[in-house]
C-alpha cells in the first residue's frame, strides 16, 4: 500500500485525533487506497515542512507514494525548535509561549535581520531539494498547493514539482465570505475570532477539493484553485444557522466562539503591541 | 568582467568561497590554488581555463548561493565549465544584507561595522534562535539546489572543498556532488603550525593571519595541483594527506626568506606596523563581551 505524505500548516492541519470529520486529505488518501501520513501543524514554517520532507524524501518515499506540500508563507521562520507554531508577526500572544528573551530576539530578528531577498535564496534551495529528489529517484512529482500567494521564484519552473494555479488564502477561504469583507484582519466573521472551519474551508469545499487533488495526483495534471468551488457560503447571519454549522464547520470551536463572543474583535497581536506592525 | 562575454574555445573554472578562495589583490601574482587549478586544468586539457573567483572574506553560505543563484539564472556556466565551492561553516549567517563578512561571532569588533540595535539583533539570534539542527536542514537544501542543477543542466560534477568540518547530511555520499575528503581548517591550516595549540590560543599570528587563504604557498602549490587532477579525472578529494606540516615554527617570521616564499608580504607588512604601534593590543572578541557561548559558529 502506498501513502500519502502531506505537510503544510493550518490549510492541511488534521482534526484533533477524536474528531472523524474526513478533511480533504483523508478523502484524498481514501479514494487513492492510500495510507495518509500527516503532521501538519497550524503555524508552522517551511523549514519545519521541509525538516520532515528532507527526513521522507531521503529514506522513506518510494516511487509507489504521493506528496502535498502545502506550501506556507516564506517570511515564517522555525525560531524556536519546540514551538514549530510561533513562527510569524501574526501570533497573539507569542510571549506566552516563550521567555522574554526569546520574544526580544524573535522581534529583533524581525527588525533588523529579516528581509525577502534572504528568503527567496531560501525558497530556491528548499524547492530544488524536492526536485533533485524527484528527479534522482524518479517519484510522482509532489503537488505544490501555496497557502498564501508568494513569489517561488526558480521553484516556478521546476518542472518535477507540479503547481497548483492560484493559492488557498485568496482563492478559496477569502471568497467563501459574502461579501468577503466579513473577515478582516482588524474584525473577525467568527464571534470568538477563531476561524471554525477546518483547514479555512467549509466542508462542502473539503469535498470539491478532494476530487480535484485526485484528479490531479492521478493524472499528474494541475490543480485548478480559482474555479470550481463554491463561493459565497459565508453570510452575516449564516452562524445563526445550526444546520449548517452541523455540516459545514468544526462543532467544538462554534461552541468556543459562542462561549467567548467577543463579537470578533481581534486581540491585538504580539507584532502590534512591540510596534513591528 | 562580464560573464557573458566568453572567451571563445575557453573554459571556465568558477569559484566561490570565503576567506579560504577569496582571491588576492589584482597586482598580486602569488600564486594561490585556485590559480594554480586553472593554470594546471588548462595544461591538461590544452586549451585556456579562465578563472572566475567571486569568493569574498568571511561571507556565509547563503551569500555563496545567491552567487550560484545568479550565475545558474544567468547561465553562464555551461557543461564544459568547472565550478568549486569552498563551503564556509553552516553556523555562519547573512544577518546584514550590505555586509556579508559579517556573519559569525568570532568576528572580534563586529560592533564596529554595525548599529548597537544591529548587533543586538545579531547576539539574541545566536543565542537564543540559531542551533545545528536548524542550520542543517538548510545545508541540505543548499546542496540539494546544486545537485538539482547539476542533474538538469548536465554539468560537471561540482568539488565541494570544505572550509571548516562540517556533515553534509544528505549528500556526504553523493555521485552528484564531489565531496572533500577532509577540510582546509582542519586537516591543511591547522597542522602548518609547529605548534597548533599555540594558534589556537592566538600566540602566533596574533589576529593577523599573513597567509594566502590560511595557508602557506607551499601547500597552494600542492592543493591547486590536486584540485585540477581532482576536477579533470574526476578523483576525489583527499585534504588529509600529502600537505606540508609544521612550517611555521616559532621564529620563523624572522627568516626573510621563507616569508617571501610563503606568505603575503603585504599582510605581514600591515602586522608589524599594527605590533608595533604602541596602542595595539588585543581586542577582547566581541562574543566574549556579550557573552555569546559560540557553540555552532567558527571563522
Amino acid at each position: 500500500m502506498g501513502k500519502l505524505y502531506v505537510i503544510g500548516d493550518s490549510f492541511v492541519a488534521p482534526p484533533k485525533p477524536d474528531d472523524p470529520t474526513a478533511v480533504w486529505p483523508v478523502q484524498v488518501a481514501e479514494r487513492m487506497g492510500l495510507e495518509l501520513v500527516n503532521p501538519s501543524q497550524m503555524g508552522t514554517a517551511q523549514d519545519w515542512c521541509w525538516q520532515w520532507l528532507q527526513r521522507w524524501l531521503d529514506t522513506e518515499i518510494t516511487v509507489d507514494d504521493y506528496v502535498i506540500v502545502a506550501l506556507t508563507h516564506p517570511s515564517r521562520f522555525w525560531f524556536l525548535e519546540t514551538e514549530p507554531r510561533l513562527t510569524h508577526l501574526h501570533v497573539i500572544d507569542l510571549e506566552r509561549w516563550c521567555s522574554k528573551d526569546q520574544a526580544k530576539a524573535i522581534e529583533h530578528y524581525i527588525r533588523y535581520i529579516q528581509r525577502p531577498s534572504l528568503d527567496i535564496i531560501d525558497v530556491n534551495n528548499r524547492m530544488a531539494y524536492i526536485a533533485y529528489q524527484v528527479l534522482k529517484k524518479g517519484l510522482h512529482r509532489p503537488l505544490m498547493i501555496k497557502g498564501f500567494d508568494q513569489d517561488v521564484a526558480q521553484g516556478e519552473h521546476f518542472s518535477e514539482l507540479n503547481w497548483a494555479k492560484g493559492n488557498i488564502m485568496a482563492d478559496l477561504q477569502a471568497v467563501e465570505f459574502d461579501p468577503p469583507e466579513l473577515d478582516t484582519d482588524d474584525q473577525s466573521f467568527w464571534p470568538g475570532s477563531i476561524d471554525a472551519r477546518y483547514n479555512h474551508l467549509c466542508l462542502t469545499n473539503h469535498a470539491i477539493m478532494a476530487d480535484k487533488v485526485v484528479t490531479a495526483l492521478t493524472n499528474d495534471s494541475q490543480l485548478d484553485l480559482t474555479s470550481g468551488f463554491v463561493t459565497g457560503l459565508l453570510k452575516e447571519n449564516t452562524l445563526d444557522n445550526l444546520e449548517f454549522c452541523a455540516k459545514e464547520l468544526n462543532l467544538e470551536i462554534c461552541e468556543y466562539n459562542r462561549k467567548f463572543n467577543n463579537k470578533g474583535r481581534k486581540a491585538v497581536p504580539w507584532a502590534k503591541r512591540t510596534n513591528l506592525l | 568582467m562580464n560573464l557573458k562575454d566568453r572567451t571563445p574555445g575557453a573554459r571556465y573554472l568558477f569559484v566561490i568561497g570565503d576567506s579560504f578562495s577569496v582571491s588576492p589583490k589584482p597586482d598580486d601574482l602569488a600564486q594561490t590554488w585556485t590559480r594554480v587549478a586553472a593554470q594546471q586544468l588548462a595544461e591538461l586539457h590544452g586549451t585556456p581555463v579562465m578563472l572566475v573567483n567571486n569568493s569574498m572574506m568571511g561571507v556565509s553560505q547563503d551569500w555563496m548561493w545567491l552567487t550560484l543563484q545568479d550565475w545558474m539564472a544567468e547561465g553562464v556556466i555551461t557543461d564544459e565549465d568547472y565550478l568549486i565551492v569552498a563551503l564556509t561553516h553552516p553556523g555562519r549567517f547573512w544577518y546584514l544584507e550590505r555586509d556579508p563578512a559579517m556573519s559569525n561571532s568570532n568576528i572580534i569588533d563586529i560592533d564596529r561595522y554595525c548599529s548597537p540595535e544591529e548587533c543586538k539583533a545579531i547576539e539574541l539570534f545566536i543565542k537564543h534562535i540559531q542551533r545545528p539542527s536548524l542550520d542543517g536542514i538548510h545545508l541540505n537544501n543548499r546542496m540539494g539546489w546544486l545537485a538539482y542543477q547539476v542533474l538538469k543542466n548536465h554539468l560537471q560534477q561540482p568539488l565541494i572543498i570544505k572550509g571548516f568540518d562540517q556533515l553534509l547530511l544528505d549528500f556526504e555520499q553523493s555521485d552528484v556532488l564531489s565531496i572533500s575528503n577532509g577540510s582546509l581548517c582542519d586537516d591543511i591550516s591547522y597542522w602548518e603550525f609547529h605548534d597548533p595549540e599555540a594558534e589556537i590560543k592566538n600566540k602566533f599570528w596574533k589576529g593577523i593571519d599573513c597567509r594566502y587563504n590560511h595557508m602557506c604557498l607551499s601547500n597552494h602549490e600542492i592543493l591547486g595541483k590536486q584540485v585540477a587532477e581532482s576536477l579533470f579525472y574526476k578523483l576525489p578529494l583527499d585534504l588529509t594527506s600529502g600537505y606540508q606540516r609544521g612550517l611555521l615554527t616559532p621564529n620563523i617570521l624572522d627568516d626573510t626568506e621563507f616569508c617571501r616564499h610563503q606568505l603575503d608580504l603585504n599582510a605581514l607588512e600591515y602586522r608589524t606596523t599594527q605590533l608595533k604601534t604602541p596602542y595595539f593590543k588585543p581586542v577582547t572578541p566581541w562574543l566574549k563581551r556579550v557573552g555569546i557561548n559560540a557553540r555552532n559558529t567558527r571563522g
